[in-house]
């Protein structure tokens, strides 16, 4: 195609046409980093909250009449669920033993727990007989535990209208880490059985953690359960309390979905600016090589070639710019890292206690990006109509006596 | 055979609040093959003659037929059409673009008047520019760009590009008016050599005597009329 041929002659020779390039190219390559870096905290946001609540999650009361076989009973009767695992959740306090701490029970120097009572890999003793638990790696530093080092929870025990403090040892026998900060300070994982007793609860689960078959639509399973679990013996009347890993996840899901729109516009303006800029910066070209139109318009090129050439110019140069936009950004995602503590002055910008996650997650979405792509395109092609049009227009005499 | 019949041409332009008249009903004819000489003093009209001749401006009355057919009212589409395959030029200024070669430069109204072609055509355009720009002496100089090349070389260049077309007339406005007199003899006598072995018309707009003397035929034009 000739234009391109032209354009890119052009392109090569005359400065402030790549210029033009550079605008768009770090409008793309921040744009495709910033959406990158939300997609992947959306995404792996998603991925842990599916792991830790499951698909679905049915909150039970103490107070509910129901067994656990009835439960178990009523999921097995809904084919789309693969497991059903139940599960305690309590509260409590704990510190490492011989602390000053631990001996105050309202220091505030104890850290808030979530106990959450589990079948899977917790055993009911240690080998060295005491009770086991795991907890997140970033509360072990915390309270400085290592593996088979003893930690004192103090919970308490419903008794009748008040409630009686209990207090147990635990013995660490593992960390585990899910990249999560909140799910990593606060989770402590013990045997259900042994959670239950501890508190004396006639009841044994407080929730079910429930897994769906791939493919399957998790909102028809909801409503399954919505309309099952009304009946007797569960009693279980607010939908509220089948939630869906989306519900769960909730506002902290919308507020990553919307803080990534909102970057995305923000970022967005640069690609528009960038583009506003080529319209200046083809006037100018226009201005500077009114003679070269003059050329083209006496060897034969009509209006409608001369805007042809303008529009594949802009193309060239939007071209270049996508290209080094997203190199651009592959580069930056590559070292994200690198480029925080450059910002931060050394220090990381994203904290773990804020952004949830101990390190940046990124998970570039292709169709996300060719759309962006397609965007700027439209709208570079959009604002060099403006100069293409004005090319047209100039009389090629006129233009042919310019110096 | 007539190629070009122009009939009570007029053509003024603003000047302030008056208007300035630059032709004034000129008629003139041009033969098939015929190399005609266009002589007058500076501000006579001969440029804006040939610029109206060569479909580049409108005149405001009158009538320019070209192998018979009318054609001062065409679009502003057809006249660029027109242009690309029917007329080629050669400026006083040479005007060459100079981001591009000389080679690129001679394939630029195959290119602008085109627009997509196939892979052999363009081969064939390709295989054309190279052959004029070696009949005009610059076949190891295609690559060059216009500010690498002297006067008389770009004007070389401009005459391949104005051939490129096949086109059966030549419209050259003073084309030896910026150089020297001996590059200006040597690219005069291509000009009119490569023209007369192609059987294309050529009208030379020209105020020196010894350039025109090397043309078929001379005509005079003087405020805005041929006088003979």
């Amino acid at each position: 195609m000739h234009f391109f041929n032209l354009a890119l002659a052009y392109f090569r020779s005359n400065l402030i046409l790549p210029l033009g390039s550079l605008g768009i190219a770090l409008g793309i390559g921040v744009l495709f980093t910033v959406i990158s870096v939300f997609n992947g905290f959306v995404s792996e946001l998603e991925s842990n909250i599916k792991r830790v609540s499951g698909d679905l999650v049915v909150e039970t009361s103490l107070m509910n009449q129901a067994t656990e076989q009835d439960f178990a009973d009523l999921f097995a009767g809904i084919p789309e669920i693969t497991s059903a695992q139940p599960q305690l959740h309590w509260f409590g306090l704990i510190g490492r033993r011989g602390s000053r701490s631990v001996s105050n029970s309202r220091s505030a120097d104890l850290s808030g727990v979530l106990l959450v009572g589990t079948d899977e890999s917790i055993p009911p003793a240690t080998t060295e007989g005491l009770t086991p638990m795991a907890i997140g790696k970033t509360l072990a530093d915390e309270l400085g535990l290592e593996i088979g080092d003893i930690a004192e929870v103090i919970s308490q025990r419903p008794n009748g209208k008040h409630a009686q403090p209990v207090r147990h040892s635990f013995q660490l026998m593992a960390t585990t880490s899910t990249g999560r900060f909140d799910q990593d300070i606060d989770r402590v994982l013990v045997n259900r059985t042994q959670l239950a007793q501890l508190i004396a609860l006639n009841s044994n689960f407080t929730n079910f953690k429930i897994n769906v078959a791939n493919n399957s639509d998790i909102d028809s399973v909801q409503q399954q359960l919505v309309t099952r679990l009304q009946d007797e013996p569960f009693d279980i009347q607010r939908r509220a309390r089948i939630k869906t890993w989306r519900e769960v996840g909730g506002t902290l899901l919308r507020a990553a979905e919307d803080q990534k729109g909102t970057l995305a516009i923000v970022f967005g303006f640069i690609v528009l600016v960038a583009a506003y800029q080529l319209i200046a910066t083809l006037l100018l070209l226009i201005s500077d090589k009114r003679k070269d139109i003059g050329i083209m318009g006496a060897v034969g090129a009509s209006p409608a070639s001369i805007r042809g050439f303008f529009l594949a110019l802009s193309c060239v140069i939007t071209t270049f710019g996508v290209v080094f936009g997203l190199i651009i950004g592959m580069l930056l995602n590559a070292n994200l890292h690198a480029v925080e503590l450059l910002i931060g002055g050394g220090k990381p910008v994203f904290l773990p206690e804020v952004y949830k996650f101990d390190h940046i997650p990124v998970a570039v979405d292709w169709p996300q990006v060719w759309l962006l792509i397609a965007i700027t395109y439209g709208i570079t092609l959009l604002f060099s109509l403006i100069p293409a049009i004005r090319a047209t227009r100039m009389s090629i005499v006129k233009a042919l006596i310019q110096r | 055979m007539t190629l070009l019949q122009a009939s009570s041409i007029t053509k003024s332009y603003k000047v302030g609040r008056g208007e300035l008249h630059v032709l004034k009903g000129l008629d003139f004819e041009l033969q098939q093959a015929e190399v005609c000489a266009i002589m007058g003093s500076s501000g006579s009209g001969k440029s804006t003659l040939l610029q109206i001749l060569g479909l580049m401006d409108n005149c405001d009355s009158g009538s320019i037929k070209f192998n018979g057919k009318e054609v001062s009212q065409l679009s502003a589409k057809k006249s660029a059409m027109m242009r690309a395959e029917k007329l080629g030029f050669v400026f006083q200024q040479f005007h060459l673009i100079h981001e591009l070669t000389a080679l690129e430069n001679v394939l630029l109204p195959r290119r602008v008047a085109c627009g997509m072609s196939w892979f052999s055509q363009r081969q064939a355009e390709y295989h054309a520019a190279r052959q004029l720009l070696e009949e005009v002496g610059l076949g190891e100089r295609i690559s060059h760009r216009p500010n690498q090349l002297s006067g008389g070389e770009q004007q070389r260049v401009a005459i391949a590009r104005a051939l490129i077309s096949s086109p059966p007339l030549i419209l050259a406005d003073e084309p030896t008016g910026n150089l020297d007199s001996a590059a200006g003899e040597r690219i005069l006598n291509l000009l009119l050599d490569m023209a007369r072995k192609r059987n294309t018309s050529v009208l030379l707009a020209t105020h020196d005597s010894t350039v025109a003397a090397k043309c078929d035929r001379t005509i005079h034009v003087s405020d805005g009329i041929i006088t003979d």
